[in-house]
Formats: structure tokens, C-alpha cells, sequence
């Protein structure tokens, strides 16, 4: 094929736009009443809401993803027992698209794995609208060791249903990004969430172990 | 001779020292390399470690390879080059963690090849020992010869032709892939001389075959026939290189090349290192001659042509380097299995999913190999290899399915421990996690990526890593082909 001039050649630049606008779904994609329905609701999961009012304030104000208010946190301690293992939260992120195709395998894993491993669990909490922090301030709240939060990940040119694990141990206020273990690249052409979930399992059984998380966990031997 | 004295002391868990040991048709050397892992996935996803360096520590002189005379090879003299070579390179046998001793050429149709691996285990402590059939040679060649690389490199196809003593290997390389192979049992030993006074001391059934019986042992050399039987057998190979089926179809070991354009020849083994030699009689066989009457019609035929940088030792550095396969790094795999390692020639039992729902009758499929293979899991552990897992198979429920077939199997069987299971899909871990649940009790080990579909024995050596986390770790593989490759020729 010939070029003319330096733009993109044709077949290129359709991918990139095409690619593009998968990212831009993505992003603004929500969690769908189907999901909310099959996987949150018949689990008897609670499903709360960050301080953002809806997706494009959410995607506007960064910021407000990263907690929801204080008295719908406290509220949660009414439902959910406290002071499980693990606390998983499932949050939209900012691919929502990657938490409906990824999360029920990962967490069928995780459930079977922990279950195995004799770490409790809790009640898992489906949060909207959220990001990464908002599992440190549920995970405080319900006083668990260890928080899980499986999060839509900011999607590439390449894939636009990525999930991350972000776990923290001895989440809270005080929680900084350097405390966090993450896996990430979980859907079905990276590490597929069966794979992934399993790994999880073995991450967090060796955090519970050694009692830290993140760049700390890295350091040991 | 490249050697560096005061090898390192080589524990650390990101490197593994590596020696591969060549019995061919004429020579045996060993070489050893050092092989250092490094995590190359993406950061914070899960890791995949992989091989990111080989470094050559020591190559051994080349040393004639020990042979009776009936053409058995003589173990006790083998066992005291390997040792005089671990000499020379400051190795102790406990410090080498992995290698390959390859029984390749004619020698590997010599008789007690078997007894002879078996007699160098304790030497060789963590080795494979294998005789390599005509493929398996063949592909080892290519990749020790850089031809490999250099294909993938600069996108050529290649055909490497690796000339020993006693058989010519052909791969075919596209691209850095070996596409196919071949090999003919022609090499520059097919005659040999008595060094003093030039008579013949051995002849091979080849050569004979070639000259209808016109070299007669212990009779004074015939030079002119054994000019002719040179071009002829320089003939031949270029014959097999050309795709062609050959007049004497009795001397292909293997099918012929199935593919043959390439755009140029790498020669490699010893001939190719002769190719320049002055001294016709230089190792007192038609080594010489063969080489000169190659470059010739090489040269003739206007054929692009290039001597390998590591022309004799070709076969055995692609035995050190390259037999060896590492697993994904999350794999199915505790410490407390350690003791459990290394698993030596576990038969593979194959169990191919092409569709979705075969699963259903996988217990079947499992007793059906079972009894194929002749095979009694109550008396000695498998290997079984899944394949034709797709990405888009690996949800949670398939899974469970699977664990739960492979588990009902095992039990109804009462297979040997440890229950290990290869795949080329990335399920280890995962895997492994359901099937403990199903059998809290038994020693379990699962590797993925890892292709073994061709093979049909696996080695599995101990585990190693690149960083503190015991839940990254990859066991390095060796699928093996045949055993013993018996010839018919």
C-alpha cells in the first residue's frame, strides 16, 4: 500500500476510531438492571452508590467516586456481618462493561477458593459510580483484615473490558496507593478470571499470613 | 576454547545452570550454559516469567566418542568425559539443576543406548537423558545453530542442514518457526580410515548401499570411489534439501520435507566445520570429502549458503538450551510438593477437548488412553495432558466440570500420586484450587503453558522464580518425544 503524506493509512485510523469508541462506551457504560438483577440481587447483595449523583458527575469530579457518604457506609453494618477475612467489594470503575463480563467467573473462584482456605468473607457490596479507595473506607467500616475491591479498569485502545483486583490489608482513612497489592488485566485474552481468581486467593492467603499489603508485600525476601 | 574458571555458585533461584551432553555418532561434548529467568508480563498483572538470557559458562573439548567393537557405546568412558568436563568447569553434579544428555546420530541406534543413559543417571543427577529421534535432532540443530534466530531476525526462510558423523538433519524454519523437518542417513563417518595406512576400518550400511559393496573393509582405500561416494551422498542431501524423493528412499529416516522454498542454507555439525579444511584426512574420514563436494554443488547450484557460528556444537547447545520448556507462573504447585520433584519420564496420557461438551465423557477418554498406553495408574503416576482448550472455554463451570471428571477418574482408577496435569491453557492454578477440594489428601500438581500434545514422556524439574512470592513460580518441562527411537534401517 501507498502513502500520501504522513496521516494514519485508512485501514489504521478506522482502527483507532473504532477502538476509540469502545473505550468511550466503556467508560460510560453502567452496570446494567440484568446485572444488578442476576448477580447483586438473587446474592442479596447490597448495591450503594458513591457521593457522585450519577455517571457523567462520576466521570466529571474524579474525586467523588473515591467515597460514598459517611451515613450510607454506617448504614451497611445494619445488613453485613463484620469483621470478615476478606470485605469484596465489586465497583463499576470506569468500565463497567468489564465487571458484567468478568466478575461471575472471578468471583465463583474466589468464593470456592476462600471457602477452601478457611477465610471468611462477609457480604460482598456492589458500589457505583466508584473507585479504587471507596473498598477502603467499606473495609474499614466493616472492620475486615483484608479489602477486595474488583474494579472496571480506565480501558485502552486494546481492551475495553479489563478488571483489576486492588487488595489492601488493614484498609482505612490512612490507606495510601503503595498499600495496595493489585492484579490486573483480568478478562478473557489476559489472565482469564478463573486463572485470576485463584491467584487472588493465593495473594490473600499470603497477605492474612504476613499481615501487609502492596509495595511492602514486594519487599519481603 | 571459551572457558571461565570459578563458576558462580549457582542457587539463585532466577538462574539455572543447564549442561546439555551430545553422544553422537563421532563426537561427545557437553556444554554448560547458564539460564537466567526474568518476569516479562506486564506490570502489576499476574506474572509470566520466561527465559531471558542464556550465556555459554564452558564448552567441553570435543571428544571421540567411545564405541566397542560392535558399535555399542562404552558407558565407563563416557561417564569419564563427562566427569573430566564437570573438572574443567569447577561444576559438581549437585550444582548443575537441569540439563539434557541426548543420545543423537547413529549412536542413538546403537543397542544399549538405554543402558547407557541409565548408567550416566548418577552423574547427570537432574538430567534428561533421551536418545533423539530424526525429528527431535533435527530440531535441536536448528535452534543450537542460531539458524532459528537468524530466521526470526530478519524474516527469512532457512534451511538448516546439520552434517554429523553419521545423519544429515534438515528444518525447515520460517519466520524463527520450525516448519518441518527431515533427515537422511548420510554422514562424513559413513567411511572411516585406519590412520596410518589408509585402509578401511568401517564402512556403514549407507555407504555400502551407495557403492554397491565396492568398499570393502580392511582393503586399501579407494580414493576415487570414495570421491564418488561423497558426490554422490553431497547429491542426496541437496536431493532431500530440493524436496525430492530421493532414489534410495531406504536412507530417509523420516517422511521427506513437505515444504522446500527457502532463501538460504545454514550448514551446521561437524561436516559444515570442515567445509574449509585443507587436510583431506584430517580425522581419517570422508568428513572432508563430503564437505568439499557440498560446496561445490552449493556453489554450482548458485544456492545461498552460510557456515553456523556454532557449527559442531549445534545439537548439543540446542539440547542445554532448548529441550527445556517453563511453565505459566501460576501454576498448581505448594511447597510442601517439593519433595515430589523432579518427576522423571511420567507417561503422558493425551486428552484432546475439541468440543465444548466432550467433557461429559472425559472419564471415559482417560480409561480409554489408559488401556491404549498399556498403562496401570495404580502403579505408576501420569501425566495428563489436556489440549484444545480455547480462552473462550475457561469459565468457571467448565471447570468445576473438568476437575470433577479428572477427580472421579483418579479415584476409580486409584492413580498413583502425584496427580499431575498439563496444559497448554492458562488454568493452573485455578484447576489445581477445584481439584483439592474434590481430593483434599492428594499430592496435585498442574502446569499450564505448556504444549505437550506431541510428547509422549514428561520430566518435571524443580520449581524456580523470580521474585520471594512462592505463588510465582514456574517448573521448568521437558517433553520428550520417543524414548528410544529404534530405526529400521
Amino acid at each position: 500500500m501507498l502513502r500520501a503524506g504522513s496521516r494514519p493509512l485508512t485501514a489504521t485510523w478506522l482502527k483507532f476510531r473504532a477502538d476509540h469508541a469502545l473505550a468511550r462506551d466503556a467508560v460510560h457504560s453502567e452496570l446494567s438492571t440484568d446485572f444488578l438483577q442476576n448477580f447483586a440481587a438473587t446474592r442479596n447483595f447490597p448495591v450503594l452508590q458513591s457521593t457522585a449523583v450519577d455517571r457523567g458527575d462520576f466521570i466529571l469530579y474524579p474525586p467523588k467516586g473515591k467515597k460514598a457518604a459517611d451515613q450510607v457506609v454506617a448504614d451497611l453494618e445494619k445488613d453485613c456481618p463484620c469483621g470478615a477475612d476478606v470485605q469484596i467489594v465489586v465497583s463499576d470503575g470506569l468500565s463497567a462493561l468489564a465487571v458484567e463480563e468478568n466478575v461471575a467467573d472471578l468471583f465463583a473462584m474466589l468464593e470456592y477458593g476462600f471457602a477452601q482456605s478457611n477465610i471468611s468473607i462477609g457480604r460482598t457490596i456492589i458500589a457505583r459510580y466508584a473507585r479504587v479507595a471507596i473498598a477502603d473506607q467499606i473495609g474499614f467500616q466493616l472492620k475486615a483484615k483484608v479489602a477486595l475491591n474488583l474494579i472496571g479498569e480506565r480501558p485502552g485502545l486494546s481492551c475495553a473490558s479489563g478488571l483489576s483486583a486492588y487488595i489492601t490489608y488493614n484498609p482505612g482513612p490512612h490507606t495510601v496507593s503503595s498499600d495496595r497489592t493489585v492484579v490486573s488485566n483480568i478478562h478473557r485474552r489476559g489472565t482469564p478470571p478463573t486463572e485470576a481468581g485463584a491467584f487472588i486467593v493465593k495473594t490473600i492467603e499470603r497477605i492474612l499470613q504476613k499481615k501487609v499489603s502492596g509495595v511492602k508485600l514486594q519487599q519481603l525476601g | 576454547m571459551n572457558v571461565k574458571q570459578n563458576l558462580p555458585a549457582p542457587i539463585n533461584t532466577d538462574q539455572i545452570i543447564s549442561v546439555g551432553i551430545d553422544i553422537g555418532t563421532t563426537t561427545t561434548h557437553l556444554i554448560v550454559s547458564k539460564l537466567s529467568f526474568a518476569n516479562v508480563s506486564l506490570v502489576n498483572a499476574a506474572p509470566n516469567l520466561a527465559i531471558s538470557d542464556r550465556e555459554i559458562l564452558h564448552e567441553s573439548a570435543i571428544y571421540a566418542t567411545p564405541l566397542n567393537e560392535a558399535g555399542e557405546i562404552e558407558a565407563p568412558m563416557v561417564a569419564q568425559i563427562i566427569a573430566q568436563a564437570y573438572s574443567e568447569a569447577g561444576l559438581h553434579s549437585s550444582t548443575v539443576q537441569t540439563g539434557a544428555l541426548i543420545i543423537t546420530g547413529q549412536s542413538a541406534r546403537a543397542r544399549n543406548a538405554e543402558a547407557v543413559s541409565a548408567s550416566l543417571a548418577a552423574l547427570a543427577g537432574h538430567f534428561v537423558t533421551e536418545s533423539a529421534g530424526p525429528h527431535l535432532e533435527s530440531i535441536l540443530a536448528a535452534r543450537g545453530s542460531l539458524a532459528v534466530e537468524y530466521s526470526l531476525q530478519c524474516g527469512k526462510t532457512v534451511l538448516n542442514i546439520d552434517i554429523g558423523g553419521g545423519t544429515s538433519n534438515f528444518a525447515l524454519i520460517k519466520a524463527g518457526k520450525i516448519v518441518d523437518t527431515a533427515c537422511l542417513n548420510v554422514g562424513g563417518r559413513m567411511v572411516q580410515l585406519h590412520p596410518q595406512n589408509k585402509t578401511i576400518k568401517a564402512i556403514s550400511e549407507s555407504a555400502a548401499l551407495l557403492t554397491d559393496d565396492k568398499i570393502k573393509k580392511n582393503e586399501r582405500a579407494d580414493f576415487d570411489l570414495i570421491k564418488n561416494l561423497a558426490k554422490q551422498s553431497a547429491q542426496l542431501i541437496l536431493e532431500v534439501a530440493a524436496g525430492v524423493e530421493i532414489a534410495l528412499p531406504q536412507l530417509m529416516l523420516t517422511e521427506k520435507l513437505h515444504v522446500f522454498e527457502f532463501d538460504e542454507i545454514w550448514l551446521s555439525g561437524g561436516v559444515a566445520s570442515v567445509l574449509d579444511e585443507a587436510n583431506l584426512h584430517r580425522y581419517d574420514d570422508i568428513g572432508v570429502y563430503l564437505a568439499r563436494a557440498l560446496k561445490e554443488q552449493l556453489v554450482a547450484r548458485q544456492i545461498r549458503f552460510q557456515i553456523s557460528p556454532r557449527a559442531i556444537r549445534a545439537t548439543v547447545i540446542g539440547a542445554g538450551l532448548h529441550t527445556l520448556q517453563l511453565s505459566g507462573s501460576t501454576i498448581g504447585f505448594d511447597q510442601n510438593l517439593l519433595a515430589s520433584l523432579p518427576l522423571r519420564n511420567l507417561k503422558i496420557i493425551k486428552l484432546p477437548m475439541l468440543l465444548r461438551n466432550s467433557i461429559d465423557c472425559l472419564e471415559n477418554t482417560i480409561c480409554r488412553q489408559l488401556k491404549q498406553r498399556e498403562h496401570d495408574w495404580s502403579e505408576e503416576a501420569v501425566a495428563l495432558v489436556l489440549s484444545g482448550i480455547t480462552r473462550d472455554m475457561l469459565s468457571f463451570k467448565f471447570l468445576t466440570e473438568l476437575s470433577s471428571q479428572i477427580s472421579q477418574s483418579f479415584l476409580s482408577n486409584k492413580g498413583r500420586e502425584p496427580l499431575v496435569i498439563v496444559s497448554d491453557a492458562d488454568l493452573a492454578m485455578a484447576l489445581r484450587l477445584l481439584l483439592q477440594g474434590r481430593l483434599p489428601d492428594k499430592r496435585i500438581i498442574t502446569v499450564d503453558g505448556i504444549n505437550a500434545e506431541g510428547g509422549d514422556y514428561i520430566d518435571i524439574g524443580t520449581p524456580v522464580s523470580s521474585s520471594s512470592d512462592p505463588n510465582t513460580q514456574s517448573l521448568p518441562i521437558v517433553v520428550k518425544t520417543l524414548i528410544f527411537y529404534k530405526s529400521t534401517v
